[in-house]
């Protein structure tokens, strides 16, 4: 599983929305309604899976799936 | 979610639980217009004295040491002194009080909330990581903090609690007590500026036990535990309404 597929598949899980029904592009807020602690929880999820510090300034930025690919893929990379 | 995607040390991390208690806190929410503080609060004493005399129930309730949070309903301007003097006096000093940052952009009201009590604002949208280590540093550092859950205030029903307070209930292993607020929506409604003649109960319940809540977490997503907390606390609130 790509690191794409495998963020989108915790994304979906945590958010309790089935994985083709997530936009990259959509805004995780606005259009799939989740709060700032089902967002927390989606980071703290990924911290743990890939074992990364996301620093929480950059995570107060993100709001679609997109972001979150790479800001994970920005930070695993270093 | 499974034990190994627990995600407790990242909250640890997130709201610094396992460094010394901030030292910080203090400036963040105690130094504002603190001159003002005494002859604010003699204001809202009068105020409630000679308008909207305040009876307060069940201070038995309340823990005699902190750290522990407070959480009521919101209905009115007057829910925040209303609570706060209702408080014994030893709490009272302690208090520490999150607000929304939507009133960091109203004039006066930012400089009326921090001259009345210790605050900060949490702004949902933006640095709300921030916000909770801010709430986490409070309870360290031994204060009684106070929470309108709601996120604003209602009108008749008593809204949905945003779960921000169960995380930080479960993750700080923090007990909460719920409290009602009646008549305050009556004595000064949204969109009043004056108050009117009208008799104010504040009723403290009994604290609501967080540490259950950790242990669920190995078992089921903590976003879910969280809200389970949240909505027990809330349960706890309309059985004070209930029962007033």
């Amino acid at each position: 599983m790509s690191i794409d597929q495998d963020i989108r598949s915790i994304v979906s899980r945590v958010i309790k929305v089935p994985e083709g029904e997530i936009d990259p592009n959509a805004d995780l807020f606005k259009d799939l309604g989740i709060d700032s602690l089902l967002g927390v929880e989606i980071f703290a999820t990924l911290d743990k899976k890939y074992g990364i510090d996301l620093p929480e300034k950059k995570i107060a930025k993100i709001r679609t799936l997109s972001d979150v690919i790479a800001l994970v893929k920005e930070k695993a990379g270093e | 979610m499974t034990a190994d995607e627990d995600t407790s040390s990242y909250w640890r991390k997130a709201l610094r639980l396992d460094e010394p208690p901030s030292l910080d806190i203090s400036k963040k929410c105690d130094r504002h217009f603190k001159l003002l503080r005494a002859p604010l609060r003699a204001a809202a004493r009068i105020l409630f004295d000679r308008i909207c005399p305040l009876k307060t129930e069940g201070t038995a309730n309340l823990p005699q040491k902190a750290p522990f949070i407070i959480a009521s309903n919101h209905s009115s301007s007057l829910d925040l002194p209303a609570v706060l003097l209702s408080l014994p006096p030893h709490h009272q000093k302690n208090i520490c009080v999150i607000y929304k940052s939507f009133f960091d952009k109203v004039p006066f009201a930012r400089m009326f909330i921090k001259s009345f009590v210790p605050s900060f604002s949490v702004d949902e949208k933006g640095d709300f990581l921030g916000a909770m280590s801010v709430a986490a540093a409070a309870l360290k550092s031994g204060r009684v903090l106070y929470i309108a859950p709601e996120g604003t205030r209602s009108t008749e029903d008593i809204l949905p609690f945003k779960a921000g307070v169960g995380a930080l209930a479960v993750e700080t292993g923090i007990k909460v007590v719920p409290v009602y607020i009646k008549g305050t929506n009556l004595a000064l409604p949204r969109g009043k500026f004056f108050p009117k003649r009208q008799a104010i109960k504040v009723v403290f319940g009994p604290p609501l036990e967080s540490a259950p809540y950790f242990n669920k977490k190995k078992t089921a997503q903590a976003y879910d535990v969280y809200k389970e907390f949240t909505d027990a606390l809330r349960a706890g609130v309309v059985a004070l309404k209930e029962k007033s």
